[in-house]
Formats: structure tokens, sequence, C-alpha cells
């Protein structure tokens, strides 16, 4: 199975909490060499890209709208669709 | 009439390079850390003939191009790649005569022993900025083949489960390259001139800091990285002297290291 390439931000956003307590420890181009070397990690170590992928946060709808599906085919051939918020009518 | 001619060399050729196909001799060339790896033990008792280590060798040699290149990009500042390469045929030699099918395919053992022995080259005969950076990488690599404790050994069902898990494995490599980054064993030589004075003399803060922390590890935990990061001691020696298996050395190592990162963030 290929793993889905993650979203490079939240990716890095990862590595660079990893390696927050060595600032300040290390020098910048050290501590940007770490950086860079978790991140090939991320990319070409299989077990831990499988779980980046799976810890990574979903996308999710948050939008108040309901979706009811599309309106049945002889209610658009009627012109009609099916209101906002109602069921399909019954068979007619 | 005995032929007294010397047994022909099988010479490869892979692109413009001509690969001689001579074993080198048993005993590893490269000291260290070469047989190290969680997936090897000491040099083989495998019986196969010269043939069948030909042919593993064959299909090792592309391999070794690709770790030698890689490692210069991750270490930066080798200038000659082919050293590297050198030291991987020798270690790809080895690693075909001790190979056990039983265990795992070929090309991700050979991978193993091959990046080992690259790394353990540049650790101990290149200049003290690819060294540290090297002794770095030995570090992450030992942790990410050590067996894994904890929460990882459960099995993990939710998104905060996995999240966790990630930041967890995260902070213990991002441990592992501290620890090999502070630990140089040459961090009071002289400045070299490729070297940045603020690098070095950050390196040598980030050693008192390590120290500081290592001094808070339960004893053993303390000596198995005392001894192997600063004393330059062998992992299989230090397997030896505590009466343990290399594998088990290797999860201790992990959990020490991994103990190192929690007490670094606190400190």
């Amino acid at each position: 199975m290929d793993i889905p390439p993650g979203d490079e931000a939240w990716l890095a956003s990862q590595v660079d909490e990893a390696i927050a307590p060595y600032v300040g420890k290390l020098a910048a181009p050290d501590l940007a060499w770490m950086r860079a070397q978790l991140l090939d990690r991320l990319r070409t170590d299989r077990s831990l890209a499988l779980l980046a992928h799976r810890a990574q946060p979903r996308a999710v709808d948050e939008s108040t709208e309901l979706y009811y599906g599309r309106s049945a085919p002889e209610d658009l051939a009627a012109g009609e669709g099916s209101p906002p918020g109602s069921r399909r009518p019954p068979n007619r | 009439m005995t032929d007294s001619r010397e047994p022909e060399l099988h010479p490869f050729t892979e692109g413009d390079t001509i690969v001689d196909l001579t074993p080198p001799p048993l005993v590893s060339v490269v000291d260290g850390e070469q047989a190290m790896s969680g997936l090897e033990e000491e040099p083989t008792t495998i019986s196969r003939t010269e043939e069948e280590v030909a042919s593993l060798v064959q299909e090792g040699l592309p391999l070794v191009k690709q770790v030698a290149r890689k490692l210069a990009q991750q270490v930066g500042g080798l200038s000659d790649v082919d050293e590297l390469v050198s030291v991987g045929q020798t270690a790809l030699f080895e690693a075909a005569r001790a190979y056990d099918p039983t265990l795992s395919p070929f090309p991700p053992y050979a991978t193993n022993r091959i990046r080992w022995a690259m790394v353990d080259s540049v650790r101990h005969t290149h200049g003290r900025a690819s060294s540290a950076r090297a002794s770095a990488l030995g570090a992450l690599q030992r942790v990410a083949e050590a067996p894994l404790d904890g929460p990882a050994d459960e099995p993990l069902t939710s998104e905060t489960s996995y999240r966790t898990e990630l930041k967890r494995r995260l902070a213990t490599d991002a441990a592992a390259l501290f620890v090999g980054l502070a630990s140089s064993p040459r961090a009071e030589e002289p400045v070299e001139p490729e070297e940045s004075a603020e690098i070095v003399l950050m390196r040598r803060r980030a050693g008192a800091a390590l120290r500081e922390a290592m001094a808070k590890l339960p004893e053993r935990h303390r000596e198995i990285v005392e001894r192997h990061y600063f004393g330059g001691e062998r992992f299989d020696h230090i397997a030896t002297s505590l009466g343990v298996s290399k594998s088990w050395l290797s999860r201790l190592h992990a959990q020490a290291i991994e103990e190192l990162g929690e007490r670094l963030r606190d400190h």
C-alpha cells in the first residue's frame, strides 16, 4: 500500500514541536539540520509515515448546511427540486 | 597438468566502475558499528559458495551508491563519495556472507549493514563537523531499529492515539539526534576551519546540558549512554559486559534516549 503524502504544514508543525526543547541548546544550523532529518524520516520511514498519515486531523465539513442528496429524476424532469430540508416525496 | 593460475576474479561493472568481487578478509576493515545493527550478529556462520556470495553482491551493488549519496547529502561536507562507496562495498561483501534468508529479504538487510559501515567510517575518519552528524545519524538509526516499548505495543485505535504515538516517536528521534551532536568526544578540539565557532560553542554547552540530564537517569541507562557516546565503546562490547543481548541493549538504549528527551524538555 502506498502511503498518501501528508499535509506538509501539519507534518512540519509536528517536527517543530519535537525540536522545540533544543532551541537555545544548539546553534541554528544544527537545529535546521535536525529538522531536515526528522522531516526526511517522516517521508522515507514507512512505519513513521504510516503513523503520521493516520495521526493527521481529517478535514471535517463544519458548515451548518444539511445535505439531502440530489433530487429524484422525476422531480428534475418536472422542473421541481426537493425543497431544502424536505424528504423526497413518496412515490406518486 | 594442474592449472597454477590465480583464481579468476569476477569483476562486475556498475556504471563506469569496475567492481572487483575478490572477497575481502573476513575480519572487518571498518571498526565498530557495522556488525551492530539489530538485524545482524557477528560475522557469518552461514555456509555459502563464492558464486552465491557474488550473486548477492551483484544484487546489492546498486544499493551501495544509493546509500553513499544519501549519507553524503545528510552529513554534508563530504567531498569524496567514492570513499563511502568503497566502505560500502566491503560491508556488502560481509552482508552477503552473513545473510540469513530466513530472517529478511536481502536488500533491506544489506542496506542496513552498508549504512552502518558508512556512518561508522565517517564518525571515525572525518572532521569533527561530519563526525558529529554521523554520530547523530547513528543514534537515530539505533533508536529506529530498537524494538518498540510501551504504547506502541498496544493496538492504536484512534486518531488521538496515533497522534500521541507520533509525537512520542518524533520526540525520541529528536533526542537521539541531539545526543549524537552533543556528545562528540572531540568537542574540546580547536575549531576546524570549515566550522562555525558558534556551532562548536553551542555543542559544548549542549554537551553540558546532556551530562546534567544523564545524571538523573537510572544507573544502567546512564551507563549505556556514557560508555557508548562519551566513551566511544562499541555496542556489542557493552552488551557483553552487561550480560545482555544486543537486542535487549538496543531496547535499553532507546528507553534511555526517550528518558533523556523528557528530561531535556524539562530542563
